[in-house]
């Protein structure tokens, strides 16, 4: 009801701090906040905060528990902005709580079209914010502006389904945290293992009208049409976009990991390099228009998706200083590129990899005879659930490491035609914590650290269970991280130590965040469905 | 044929006002987005009246599930009365949801704002401003929750036409790109 409120409230003092772009930009600069899903625009999961060290982290102590209501997985990271904290409970309902006490301060509910249909859980993974708007893109396919004071809608766009699928709607949505970049709004699409065509999309912040679109099958005439067979293959080939994307302001391109092929259990049925499947593309951020790209695995008949986070970084190369892109992919793989111009520069296993033996001239990966899809099953390591999957890693700028966190020894055999059969036991992520069984030969959870400047493995942290869990490092040289066993846990991110933990009572399938408020840092994380935030004891 | 409590005349409970003339007294003489806020624009202190002309009051209906038969609900209707009331009368009727806070801290400082929750030993609102407050009650020398006198009476600012040209102007407010 209409309420004109005359109690005598104060009106002076100025209007709260907005959130430019120029502070997602320099998110560096204020440590206090989490501006981002990654952090930065830069991918890296890094914080600036010190105050928890390596010195004094075993004084950790549980601050607050925020329970969802909802029983899916927990795949969000918070942002926080000036003590506010936004996270999202599965599928899209969006919350602001006191990020010193976890209290509420408001709720936007979100039902989804019940037709929504996203191959692998009803999930979210995070928001973006600008002005005094957030971002929330839904598993039925709409991207949705809340005011970040009260929650209520701004606006409410549906995202265009692609002409060539009219029947395949409910295998549209957005499960990823869009990105920000200057005035406009970035998100793909997920679905990519069924009958769609990726995009990824570009929205006005203010209006919510579509900018641009970057198709991630490109049509007939168009550049790597002919990656695909002659005929109507490429109208439903897949490439969903289901993680974010990075953005490098000098170069003003946007970085984002294209998804498997659809489908991936019949690649005879699509030859070719089926572009841009399991690639990176770099986008002109003002008009989506493609700058390069680079085909981690052309033509994927092991669901590979490329959609891990860019890192970008900026590392001596050779003795020079060189803007990269660092990226751990679910291929087993980790790459070097310049994120300028797309060179390949680097790429080895960091993980155990049996179906590349080397890359060409050009940095194009060559097989290994006979490791690809057969008939009769062919043994391929890492395993289709990846050797990393969407979880993110992390750079340290105080270190100059590289953290992938990721499964070690896990293994399928690959049929063409047909499903492929795990070697040894390789689950998907859950809520509950479950018995696990397993040794060392049906797989492990790992973290590594690589110096991504000479490619030398630093230090390895091996879990006793696999992980669907990312890493977090911060200023003062900690790592936290955890997986599938329900313990978050501290490292020494200079030498991997174990220096903590604490066992949450749930599977963590996100990655960790810090931020500080009046002087206080704290670390968050989900396991389960709860978030749960700690800090110093007192 | 429903009247309200100016006897604003509601055939059929459809507005009688103009919603163009409404709107521009909204904006205007009534000054109402100082305090309300419709689609991104306006004030937070007062509730977001986006889709206040979406009829509410709707039962669920019975059963669903179960091999049930689901009964039909009730067809929702817009309470063009109460909208009305609020307006007119605003202490009739003051939601839950619309509950102001005051706040001292120990410092002398003083602030209001919305009151969006409170427990034992918190206290969280929001300011005229659309800053978000959360206080540890223990760093309080005051919380204390007001639950009359929010909104002044608009019964002998606007005359009756004005009003329902108000009112009118309200019930076309759906939503975000409604």
């Amino acid at each position: 009801m209409m309420r004109r409120l005359v109690i005598l409230v104060s009106l002076a003092g100025s209007l709260w701090a907005q959130v430019t772009f120029d502070r997602i930009l320099n998110a560096d600069k204020e440590p206090q906040n989490w501006l981002t899903y990654s952090g930065n625009v830069k991918g890296q999961r890094f914080s600036g905060l010190k105050q928890i060290a390596p010195a004094n982290v075993k004084n950790l102590e549980l601050q607050w528990v925020w329970q969802a209501k909802s029983l899916e997985k927990f795949e969000t990271t918070a942002l926080v902005v000036d003590g506010v904290l936004y996270t999202v409970e599965a599928p899209d309902t969006v919350v602001a709580l006191d990020a010193a006490t976890g209290r509420i301060f408001w709720t936007f509910p979100y039902t989804p079209a019940a037709d929504a249909r996203p191959c692998c859980g009803r999930v979210n993974r995070g928001l973006a914010i600008l002005g005094d708007t957030l971002f929330l893109g839904t598993i039925d396919a709409h991207l949705i502006a809340l005011d970040v004071s009260t929650g209520k809608p701004v606006w409410n766009t549906a995202i265009p389904i692609p002409a060539e699928t009219p029947d395949s709607r409910g295998r549209y949505g957005v499960t990823h945290a869009p990105l920000v970049v200057k005035d406009k709004v970035i998100v793909g699409t997920t679905g990519g293992d069924g009958a769609i065509r990726g995009f990824i999309d570009a929205y006005d912040a203010k209006t919510g009208k579509q900018a641009w679109r970057f198709y991630t099958i490109p049509a007939v005439g168009e550049f790597g049409n002919d990656t695909w067979p002659a005929g109507d293959r490429w109208k439903t080939g897949g490439g969903a976009v289901w993680n974010v994307g990075a953005y490098d302001p000098e170069s003003n391109l946007t970085f984002w990991g294209i998804g498997n092929p659809s489908d991936s259990h019949n690649p005879d049925k699509r030859v070719g390099d089926n572009l841009y499947t399991d690639c990176v593309v770099a986008l002109d951020a003002d008009t989506g228009k493609l700058k390069w790209y680079y085909q981690f695995t052309p033509h994927d008949d092991m669901d590979w998706d490329s959609t891990q986070v860019p890192v970008l970084a900026d590392i001596e190369w050779q003795g020079r200083p060189r803007k990269v892109m660092l990226w751990a992919n679910r291929n087993g793989i980790m790459y070097v590129l310049d994120r300028t111009s797309g060179q390949f520069l680097k790429g080895q296993p960091f993980v155990k990899v049996n179906w590349l033996s080397g890359f060409d001239e050009k940095g194009r990966p060559m097989r290994v005879p006979g490791k690809v899809a057969t008939e009769e099953g062919s043994e391929i390591y890492p395993t289709v659930l990846g050797a990393t999957n969407w979880y993110p890693p992390s750079f340290s700028p105080s270190t100059g490491y590289f953290y992938i966190p990721g499964w070690e020894n896990a293994g399928t055999i690959n049929y063409l035609g047909r499903r492929s059969k795990d070697l040894g036991i390789t689950p998907m992520a859950d809520v509950k914590l479950l018995p696990n069984l397993r040794t060392d030969d049906d797989g492990y959870g790992i973290i590594r650290a690589f110096d991504p400047k000479t490619g030398e493995r630093k230090w390895e942290y091996k879990m006793g269970d696999t992980t669907w869990g990312g890493v977090l490092t911060t200023a003062s040289d900690l790592l936290f991280g955890g997986g599938r066993e329900g313990y978050f846990f501290a490292l020494n991110a200079r030498t991997g130590e174990f220096l903590w933990k604490a066992s949450l009572g749930g599977q963590i399938n996100n990655a960790a965040m810090s931020y500080s408020v009046n002087g206080k840092q704290y670390v968050t994380i989900a396991a389960g469905t709860s978030l749960f935030a700690f800090a110093l004891r007192e | 044929m429903a009247s309200g409590a100016l006897g604003i005349l509601l055939l059929g409970q459809q507005p009688s006002g103009d919603p163009a003339r409404g709107k521009a007294i909204y904006e205007g003489k009534g000054d109402c987005a100082s305090c309300h806020r419709i689609n991104g624009v306006g004030g937070r202190l007062g509730p977001d009246l986006s889709d206040i002309g979406v009829p509410r009051g709707a039962g669920r209906g019975g059963g669903g599930g179960g091999g049930k038969q689901a009964t039909p609900a009730p067809e929702p209707t817009l309470n063009l009365t109460a909208l009305e009331t609020s307006i007119v009368d605003p202490d009739a009727d003051v939601a839950i949801s619309n509950r102001l806070v005051r706040v001292v801290t120990k410092d002398g400082k003083s602030v209001t704002g919305r009151l969006l929750n409170h427990d034992n030993f918190t206290v969280q609102f929001i300011d005229p401003q659309g800053k978000l407050h959360s206080y540890m009650k223990a760093d309080l020398k005051e919380s204390t929750v007001l639950t009359k006198g929010l909104m002044p009476s608009y019964k002998d600012r606007l005359s009756s036409q004005e009003v329902a040209d108000v009112v009118a102007y309200l019930s076309t407010l759906k939503g975000p790109g409604k």
